[in-house]
């Protein structure tokens, strides 16, 4: 769920880029250092963000609403290619889906990028390490990663709908309201997503342990 | 999937007025209009906007289907706006639904936003529609936006459709064995679909690069964009003067 263009105010739109060029900003010179480095990245990174791009095209059927949604790809990135490059890959898969799908927006790129580039990724980034370091097994831990992530993202797109629409009432019961409306779509496509997310890195794991290691994919 | 191939920018390279007009000064106006249409602040400021917007998608001859399609998600999101506006924005109460209470203030801001909204994202469709990936991309450097981010856009693009086909046959092969005729089949057939891609991808990847180094290939932003022609010239004169209108319609209104 992308926030639209000219849903959010302007100064919010403005504020919610801050942030989002910060982080952007911070994952370019990362990358544009490793391309330097290792200048064999180039394709593979654009070809992560195709992935990333494809990946969140994929249909899951919602149980028992008869409907389908999508994974937000990521969390998975980021357990893949770390963090300051999924936050990349995830704002350049905002920028295109806004221009070939009306998906998202120019101004609430910065809103759209803190939710899904910023938030799914790191808050799945984290989860995973601590997992891992808790002794949980791969599939376990990357599993909690894509439900945690997922569940970050449209907890803070719920936020920024609530900070854009809360009208007289208090931003936080609007945030309830909003998270609370989203939970009977949101849980089970979360739980798919943790599944998704579990079953593609422990099908990476058992064909192509070496991916893993972060010798070439995170370097 | 078959979104990706309607909604890339084929019709861009047709032979519209619209792709033909210099896309920094698209950029520039629709930048404009995107501003003016969140600090507008009225009905009559975005209403403008989007017939204009639809006046010019006509005239651009862009398939309707397209219109509708792409329109289809800022139009849902707007029927979310109204009823969370009409719920929570406070003022006379009109109605009420079970524990909710409908205020008119609020659906007439809802509705507000919804214009806001099917204004904003038609602006976007039109910028979109009308302009090959590659000029934008060459554009936006002329801005200086950070030639990282436009290499990896560039490179993100090119190789969407060079997997496309490749996820498109897998995901067929699994519909024919009834990979997608249940969740839990779905869910099944999605592990195994982004599994074997990524391997796919990361394969292709570095035979890619090998072919890239071996034919000295750099990055992939390169090309100046031509001098504005008077298509150009006529088209940023438009956009000021229409841009200047309505930005004199919002003090107007806010006056």
């Amino acid at each position: 769920m992308h926030i639209p263009e000219g849903l959010i105010p302007a100064q919010q739109a403005a504020a919610w880029y801050v942030p989002a060029v910060s982080f952007v900003g911070v994952g370019l010179v990362g990358l544009k250092r490793r391309l330097v480095v290792k200048p064999e990245l180039r394709p593979l990174i654009g070809l992560m963000g195709a992935f990333v791009f494809l990946i969140s095209l994929i249909p899951l059927p919602v149980p028992g609403l008869g409907t389908v949604s999508h994974p937000c790809g990521t969390p998975m990135a980021a357990i893949l290619l770390g963090p300051f490059t999924a936050t990349v890959l995830g704002s350049v898969a905002l920028f295109l889906q806004s221009l070939f799908f009306a998906h998202g927006g120019i101004t609430s790129w910065g809103a759209n990028v803190i939710a899904m580039a910023v938030g799914g990724s790191f808050s799945a980034y984290g989860v995973f390490r601590v997992s891992r370091r808790a002794g949980l097994g791969i599939g376990v831990a990357a599993g909690m990663a894509g439900l945690i992530g997922d569940l970050v993202t449209y907890g803070i797109t719920s936020f920024q709908l609530a900070l854009a629409l809360h009208g007289d009432e208090a931003v936080l019961n609007v945030w309830g309201a909003a998270f609370a409306s989203f939970l009977p779509t949101q849980v089970p496509l979360a739980i798919a997503e943790a599944l998704f997310t579990a079953g593609v890195v422990v099908f990476i794991a058992n064909q192509r342990a070496e991916l893993l290691e972060g010798a070439v994919v995170r370097p | 999937m078959t979104a990706i191939s309607r909604n890339s920018d084929g019709y861009a390279w047709g032979d519209s007025f619209l792709s033909r007009i210099d896309p920094r000064v698209k950029i520039a106006g629709f930048a404009g209009l995107l501003l003016v249409n969140l600090l507008g602040g009225s009905y009559l400021v975005s209403g403008v906007i989007a017939v204009a917007m639809a006046l010019l998608m006509i005239a651009g001859r862009i398939p309707y289907r397209r219109q509708l399609l792409m329109i289809s998600f800022p139009a849902s999101f707007a029927i979310f706006t109204i009823i969370s506006q009409t719920v929570f924005m406070g003022g006379e109460v009109f109605a009420s639904l079970g524990p909710f209470d409908l205020h008119l203030q609020g659906l007439f801001n809802g509705l507000f936003i919804s214009l806001r909204i099917i204004a904003g994202g038609l602006i976007v469709v039109v910028l979109g529609v009308t302009t090959p990936i590659n000029r934008l991309c060459q554009a936006l450097r002329w801005f200086k936006a950070p030639a990282t981010f436009i290499e990896i856009t560039q490179l993100t693009y090119r190789y969407l459709f060079d997997i496309h086909g490749e996820f498109s046959r897998m995901r067929d092969a699994q519909q024919v064995r009834l990979g997608w005729s249940s969740a839990r089949a779905g869910l099944a057939s999605s592990r195994l679909l982004g599994g074997s891609l990524f391997l796919r991808v990361y394969d292709r990847g570095l035979r890619s690069s090998e072919a890239m180094r071996c034919r000295g290939s750099g990055p992939v932003v390169n090309g100046a964009l031509p001098r504005p022609g008077k298509l150009d010239i006529l088209a940023g004169s438009g956009a000021a003067i229409f841009i200047s209108a309505l930005v004199m319609l919002a003090v107007g209104v806010a006056a």
